[in-house]
């Protein structure tokens, strides 16, 4: 019996070997991936374009040093390894060989120092993301042509070089040095490291990438990206149904309302994902707010706000699920620094203990049934979940006045302002505390208010809280870094500093002919773009050859065709070592026993 | 009229002058700069002296009226300036989106006139009849719709369900004949611009018609025997053309400016969203520039309304 099942199982891999491409088990080469974007910038150097929509399609073209998984956690893409020293101060990089550059020029360690050096430069009259940290590198040591090594003035954590706007994205030295950057062609006709090459570009109206054969890491399963800008979701979303694109990129999304139809469409993906940023609604410490509203000054006000509002439902009815709910100073994404003790601290919905905790605070209803009233200021970005808010204060009795403000308006009036919220009670925004959890620092210690550049413009204030942020940005080892943010996340979710909300989310769509589409991540922090992208139309690779020219036609009909049935030649063969089975065992039965 | 002309033309820098500082203090006053607007597109907190380099590397950290004198000598040399969004000469900028723009609103103000024209001289050969009734509400219903709604009710009609022509963008990639394919991307948004301010010009016409229809000069033209082509289109339209050149005269300044909501609708590639964009990105010197430029227009406009209202009608003298 032993031995027929090993026939049987011998049989099946050789009955079943050609099909193991279906339902995403092998991935196929070739095929173009048409990507609808929202509507960004001509400008391809990720150092000059820090916007939030370039990020993905930079990625497909450049590499940076280190880049986040999808839990946050760090991996390398240049550098192959790493080394922390001198507490901090020292970031020694063994970087991977055999790099080239799209020109076929190789990738060294010059590259690096060079890159960095230009960034130093450039920080002192043109803004870029890494440039605070840039300006503490003291020395850029290159001993061999794949060791850089980064000497700082002060302690940095490893997540400070990982970065993600875009200037993290190593450029060309050969090709950038000694010219002004601004003017050079390069600019518009990029050279990069990354697993896609650029071809061309029209304007703003598309973008056409050829896969990188040459690839360090291996040649991409597309042959081409090509991306689509568009400048309105709606009509990319028309796109992607009629078969013009392929995809839709969470820079572009889909409108809400439209979110439960298309996850009925036969030939379409949808899916919503919630990164490390959080949505809040907070409260503003100032002397002078609290003066006009003492209310703001008591917890239990505070705790009855955020018992109020019902997530739940708002997650499900606005926001079609497309994120979760989260609590704390920094997003439940981040899995390593979280807290288990925040799940059960995250407030229920519970009108009546919202009603009884404002009655006990003596804030009874009045006359006209409202207790006080509250202004709620609104970055523009949060003007759909703004009246949803409103609606569940009014209901406990908080006469909300809204201000939904433009998004620079609300930047320029709120954030930036050395004073804040001013005298503004509540506030609905984002806090960005990005990838990693330090960056919540910037909105919680008490020093980092917006006169110094930091983001507690509701001047929260906690010396413990201080005390923790402060050793947790000194603290080189992971685990001890992951208790010093547990407890500070615990010690600020206990004083209601805000009512957190949900993840920030993002929104994508794909044909369901391509495969590893969805990112689940900030587009930011993935590395290599659309390199893992394959078309369940494509072929093995020895068959597969990138054609230097090529119209791009053919790789989703304009009818796209259902996801891949099961082919009838599979059926066959699974038919056959099932009948097989049976008879040997039919015939085992049959058989004499032996005497 | 050569007096006249030049007259025109040596009041058109004052005058264009006077809305650049308008437009320059209104801009201003809005809050929030373009340094506010980089340093929130980076997601994190920025030190207050990285704003305060930002500022000045921009000249923002200057008075209002230094930053107005600097601004002003510098168009008046044709430069204008730096766009810190996009990080390319805002000429670059608006030159790339130029010829897409003019192509546009042209052949939408060609369809919104002609069409409106014509519209308008059939309802009026027989005002308040059925054919009147007709024009008149189908043009006013179609005046009331919002453009961005047609454009997505013509997109999933004539894109989506019939495959007729592209949802979007202003080309395809590797056309086998890029002018057809052009005008193959253009049609949609080029209709929808043009229905949207074709009931204008056909109130006009209609009313203008009616107007002059009753005219002696009309009346002796019929008594002559004139055929109803002769009429109306020979001597009727000519004169009450005139103010529809007036509209035509201002609605110029949008072969330059385009149209944001059609623009941002159908992905067209032109200046209208790009001066969207940059109000909200408070990029000063592009929003700058494509007002100097509208107002221009609107300059160059008049004058040429003006002196087709010489053309059309002779009675009309400029000295």
């Amino acid at each position: 019996m032993k031995n027929q099942l090993v026939i049987i199982g011998l049989a099946a891999l050789v009955l079943l070997a050609p099909f193991s491409h279906v339902n995403g088990l092998e991935p196929l080469y070739g095929g173009t991936l048409r990507v609808g974007f929202a509507t960004s910038k001509e400008m391809f150097n990720p150092t000059l374009h820090y916007s939030g929509v370039s990020g993905l399609f930079h990625r497909d073209i450049f590499n940076g040093l280190l880049s986040w998984t999808i839990d946050y956690d760090i991996e390398g893409d240049l550098a192959k390894s790493w080394e922390i020293r001198d507490g901090g101060k020292t970031f020694a990089f063994q970087l991977f060989q055999g790099v080239k550059w799209h020109d076929g020029k190789p990738f060294t360690s010059a590259d690096v120092k060079w890159h960095y050096e230009m960034l130093k430069e450039l920080g002192k009259t043109t803004p870029t993301p890494l440039g605070p940290y840039v300006k503490d590198i003291e020395s850029i040591e290159v001993p061999d042509e794949y060791t850089v090594i980064f000497k700082c003035r002060n302690v940095h954590q490893l997540s400070d070089w990982v970065g993600g706007y875009g200037d993290n994205l190593i450029l060309p030295k050969h090709l950038f040095e000694g010219t002004d950057m601004r003017t050079s062609p390069y600019n518009l006709k990029p050279i990069g490291t990354g697993p896609f090459k650029y071809v061309s570009h029209q304007g703003t109206e598309y973008l056409r990438l050829q896969a990188n054969l040459e690839y360090f890491r291996g040649r991409p399963y597309l042959d081409e990206v090509v991306y689509r800008f568009y400048a309105k979701t709606e009509t990319g979303l028309i796109a992607l149904e009629a078969g013009e694109i392929d995809a839709i990129s969470q820079t572009l999304g889909i409108p809400f309302p439209e979110i439960p139809r298309i996850k009925q469409h036969e030939k379409i993906t949808v899916e919503g994902f919630g990164y490390d940023t959080v949505i809040r609604v907070y409260f503003n410490f100032r002397e002078e707010a609290q003066k006009k509203n003492p209310w703001l000054a008591d917890i239990n006000v505070r705790k009855a706000i955020a018992h109020a509002i019902d997530k739940n439902t708002i997650l499900e009815k606005v926001l079609y699920g497309i994120t979760t709910t989260t609590w704390g100073p920094f997003s439940n994404r981040l899995k390593w620094a979280y807290p288990s003790e925040l799940y059960e601290m995250e407030p229920k919905y519970d009108l009546k203990l919202a009603e009884k905790l404002l009655d006990d605070a003596g804030y009874p209803r009045k006359a006209d049934g409202f207790r006080f009233k509250a202004k709620l200021t609104v970055i523009g970005s949060q003007a759909v979940l703004a009246p949803v808010v409103k609606d569940y204060l009014v209901k406990v009795g908080i006469d909300v006045d809204l201000e939904v403000l433009e998004h620079t308006t609300w930047l320029a009036t709120y954030f930036n302002a050395p004073d804040g919220l001013k005298d503004i009670p509540l506030a609905l925004a984002i806090g960005g505390t990005g990838p990693d959890p330090s960056k919540s620092g910037t909105l919680y210690h008490s020093k980092m208010v917006p006169a110094v550049g930091g983001e507690n413009c509701q001047f929260y204030n906690n010396p413990e809280a201080d005390k923790l942020y402060d050793a947790a940005s000194s603290e080189m080892d992971k685990t001890k870094r992951a208790d010093l943010y547990k407890k500070v996340a615990v010690i600020v979710a206990k004083d209601y500093p805000c009512v957190w909300l949900f993840n920030n989310y993002k929104i994508e769509a794909w044909n369901k002919d391509f495969m590893n589409f969805p990112r689940r991540m900030y587009a930011f922090w993935k590395k290599e773009g659309q390199k893992d992208v394959w078309w369940t139309k494509g072929k093995p690779l020895a068959t597969t050859t990138v054609p230097t020219t090529r119209p791009v036609t053919t790789t989703s009909a304009v009818t796209p065709t259902p996801p891949a049935a099961m082919p009838i030649e599979l059926i066959a063969a699974i038919a056959v070592l099932v009948v097989a089975a049976a008879g040997i065992a039919l015939w085992k039965r049959g058989k004499p026993p032996k005497t | 009229m050569r007096r006249y002309v030049l007259k025109r033309l040596l009041q058109a820098p004052a005058l264009i002058l006077l809305v650049a500082i308008i437009n320059f203090t209104l801009i201003h006053i809005a809050p929030g700069d373009p340094a506010v607007y980089l340093a929130g597109s980076l997601g994190q907190a920025r030190p207050i002296e990285f704003l305060e380099n930002l500022r000045e590397s921009m000249g923002l950290n200057r008075p209002l009226h230094e930053q107005l004198w600097i601004y002003l000598s510098r168009v008046f040399q044709g430069d204008f300036g730096y766009s810190y969004t996009h990080q390319r000469p805002v000429s670059v900028l608006i030159l790339g989106r130029l010829a897409s723009t003019v192509i546009l609103m042209g052949v939408s103000l060609l369809i919104s006139v002609v069409l409106g024209v014509l519209l308008g001289v059939a309802a009026s050969k027989k005002p308040y009849s059925k054919v009147d009734n007709i024009i008149t509400s189908t043009s006013l219903i179609v005046y009331s719709m919002p453009s961005f709604w047609v454009g997505i009710v013509f997109i999933l009609i004539f894109a989506y369900q019939l495959g007729l022509f592209p949802v979007g963008g202003m080309r395809s990639m590797d056309p086998a004949n890029p002018t057809l394919d052009i005008l193959w991307h253009l049609i949609l948004p080029a209709t929808v611009l043009g229905l949207g301010r074709l009931a204008l010009y056909m109130r006009l016409t209609r009313a203008n018609m009616l107007e002059v229809l009753r005219q002696d000069y009309v009346t002796t033209a019929w008594a002559k025997g004139c055929d109803e082509t002769k009429v109306y289109y020979g001597h009727a339209l000519r004169n009450a053309l005139l103010p529809v050149v007036t509209v035509v005269g201002f609605q110029f300044r949008f072969l330059l400016t385009g149209s944001v909501l059609v623009e941002t609708v159908f992905s067209w590639p032109g200046i209208g969203h790009l001066l969207f964009v940059s109000v909200l990105e408070r990029d000063y010197n592009l929003i700058m520039a494509i007002f100097f430029f509208g107002s221009a227009m609107v300059v160059i406009g008049n004058l040429l309304a003006d002196l087709a209202y010489a053309l059309l009608d002779p009675r009309i003298r400029y000295r």
